[in-house]
């Protein structure tokens, strides 16, 4: 019953900062810092059985090491938007480190995106060590490693002239180790590490100056213009003259593309991920123009539909994206 | 409130009108089906004028709230509300959805070593997130396998499908049969349940299963709806939470609210849409109480359980050389005094 006490205290804050992001996914900062603190103070107020790596028994153990990363997992979401939100607003400026050694950034912004960043690492170190070979832990690890993943990742892209890229880049590779560890105790576990391992591979090359060229063009900076359609949503995402290359999970992975992360709005939750599996379907090496049947599953993920799953319920369309989520990309959303 | 009735309007007034719906009733949508019911009445709009069948929870602004007044005041209403109404004669020629023929008793599921392998995974597993099942009756249902109601057979099959799934690997595809078999109990209709397995099989579903699977939008309708149906039975309410002396029922209750809140929360986490109202001033029931958990509910008998609670909430610390607290307890039960607090349990 412990945990469950705990958790609902904790929930309390999470509902409170979820109906906050929802109105709008860039906090004030008081508000970051007053949330935050809330979360650091009810982890520091734990019951000792729940803080303590004693050995015990395994529900314990399980909820208690679920209960934390969710804790890091939240914190680390709190502070994500602020990152992306620099990244999104300096993309084809340079690289990231010359904004930040300009001071152009404010002191607090800082702050917050060191805070995530140690959160990240932090994480992948702890669900390393604590993970055990069952789906319920699995299937959290999995998720959590995933989250956790953008933050390198993004930093990459961004700050691809900071000294700290091979150390950004050894936290994918062990979250990358992870993953596969992770196959035969969670059903994302492989459509993960693909997402991920597609990233890390389009992280390691340098942007060229062309793609620098696009990133200026990108409609992320000029706000929504006409060059976004209703069709097809990862059209906002991509450079007007990229190549289109559809991912499996339809959006552009390569270099000014990665801008366009929002979290936030479930573009690349978990979820999200498999949506287009059933209504996009074309393998990677598909264009835009080719027909997409909606029974192929992408490799690497679990078609339900062979198992006539019994559903008395109308299913959503999941090819939209909401319209909340279309209104934030907006390129000056996020300026300040 | 400034009114000069304010001074004689008591909060336990109003709280008398509060009814907590039993644990057998339906409500009269459910019964709809085989009763004669006209098409207008339910027991919220209160046209069925039910006055002595426990209604789904309704607050202080509901009809029944005022009819319930009515007959504090004036007992003698209650006779003339007994005498049917006119329009009650009415034969409906209303179609009715084709009701599912009610369960059969040959769906009764017996106990099989696969089942209980399942249930201890969950037990193991699943049940530490969402304690809301009362483990010792669970058990011992099932083991007698002579239940065939269907939101047990719901429930039943849902804790098969996630012990499936924390006790295999990824690659096992079971717990989709066990789905399907509840999703055969739990059609639209069973919205309007009066019974909570069918909330805690809702929760189980919409809070776990259906994000396992990756259909996160029908997880998040069917646990807002979940949250809903928890509602109308009231289990946001401390007051009737208060009034019963069915502790066991008090206390299964009050778990299942919060573990629909924890999955609600958990689940939407990075949605990004409002949480919809599932905290806040009107969800007035206190959270569960440190010190009776592990404990099984069941076969305690109440007087003992009542003597526990106050002693946890004393924070009675045993030592080898203090009375042992549980000395007036009957020897059956297992001294408990010299061991850690019971929290963690097998």
């Amino acid at each position: 019953m412990l945990p469950l006490i705990e958790n609902i205290k904790f929930c309390k804050i999470s509902t409170q900062i979820q109906d906050m992001l929802a109105v709008s996914p860039l906090l004030r900062t008081e508000d970051r810092c007053n949330l935050d603190g809330q979360l650091v103070n009810w982890y520091s107020n734990l019951p000792w059985l729940l803080r303590t790596t004693d050995p015990c028994a395994e529900p314990l153990y399980i909820a208690r090491c679920i209960m934390k990363w969710r804790y890091q997992n939240l914190r680390m979401l709190l502070h994500r938007p602020v990152l992306l939100s620099l990244a999104s607003s300096t993309a084809g400026l340079g690289g990231g480190s010359s904004m930040l050694a300009h001071g152009h950034v404010a002191e607090q912004d800082l702050a917050a995106i060191e805070t995530c960043r140690e959160l990240a690492k932090q994480t992948i170190e702890d669900i390393a060590r604590e993970w055990t070979r069952n789906q319920m832990s699995g299937w959290n690890a999995v998720w959590f490693l995933y989250q956790a993943a953008m933050i390198p990742l993004v930093s990459v892209f961004w700050q691809w002239d900071s000294p700290r890229v091979p150390e950004w880049h050894k936290q994918v590779e062990t979250i990358l180790d992870l993953l596969e560890a992770m196959e035969d105790w969670s059903l994302a576990a492989r459509r993960s590490r693909e997402v991920v391992w597609r990233m890390y591979e389009a992280s390691r090359q340098q942007p060229t100056a062309a793609q620098q060229q696009q990133a200026l063009q990108s409609p992320l900076l000029h706000g929504m213009g006409g060059g976004v359609t209703g069709a097809e949503h990862a059209g906002i995402l991509m450079a007007a003259d990229g190549e289109l290359r559809m991912s499996p999970i339809g959006l552009e992975l390569e270099g000014a593309g990665m801008m366009g992360m929002l979290d936030q709005h479930g573009l690349w939750d978990m979820d999200g991920m498999f949506w287009s599996g059933s209504s996009a379907g074309a393998d990677g090496a598909g264009s835009p123009g080719d027909s997409q049947t909606a029974q192929h599953a992408p490799p690497g993920s679990v078609d339900f539909g062979a198992f006539n799953v019994n559903d008395q319920m109308m299913q959503m369309d999941y090819g939209m994206i909401s319209p909340q989520a279309a209104a934030a990309m907006d390129g000056g959303f996020f300026v300040h | 409130m400034e009114s000069p009735l304010c001074a004689s309007v008591s909060e336990q007034g109003l709280s008398g009108l509060e009814q907590m719906p039993g644990r057998d009733i339906e409500w009269d949508e459910e019964r709809r089906g085989r009763d004669p019911i006209p098409i207008e009445a339910d027991d919220v709009n209160a046209l069925s004028l039910s006055v002595d069948r426990p209604s789904s929870y309704l607050g202080a602004s509901s009809i029944k709230a005022a009819l319930m007044c009515m007959l504090k005041v004036q007992p003698s209403l209650r006779t003339q509300l007994t005498t049917p109404l006119n329009t009650a004669e009415v034969a409906q020629n209303f179609p009715i959805r084709q009701q599912r023929a009610s369960p059969k008793d040959s769906q009764r599921i017996p106990w099989s070593w696969k089942g209980q392998t399942l249930i201890d995974a969950y037990f193991k597993r699943v049940h530490i997130f969402i304690p809301m099942l009362d483990e010792a009756a669970f058990r011992a249902d099932y083991l007698e396998g002579q239940r065939f109601d269907s939101p047990w057979l719901a429930l039943l099959n849902m804790v098969f499908a996630m012990g499936s799934i924390v006790g295999m690997k990824s690659d096992d595809y079971n717990h989709v049969n066990y789905y399907n078999r509840a999703m055969e109990h739990l059609p639209m209709d069973a919205f309007g349940s009066s019974h909570i397995e069918t909330v805690q099989a809702l929760a189980i579903i919409g809070g776990f299963y259906l994000h396992y699977i990756n259909r996160p939008n029908m997880a998040n309708a069917v646990l807002g709806a979940a949250t809903r149906m928890a509602s109308a039975l009231g289990l946001h309410r401390e007051s009737l939470a208060q009034s019963t002396t069915d502790i066991v029922a008090a206390e299964t209750r009050r778990r299942t609210w919060w573990s629909l809140f924890c999955l609600d929360t958990w689940a939407t986490t990075t949605l990004g849409r409002p949480s919809f109202g599932r905290f806040g001033p009107a969800i007035s029931i206190r959270p569960p109480e440190f010190g009776i958990n592990q404990v099984s509910l069941s076969p305690f008998p109440r007087i003992l359980l009542r003597h526990l609670r106050r002693l946890a909430l004393q924070g009675v610390h045993s030592s080898p050389h203090s009375p042992s607290p549980f000395s007036l307890f009957p020897s059956q039960y297992p001294p408990v005094a010299n061991r850690p607090p019971p929290l963690l349990g097998p």
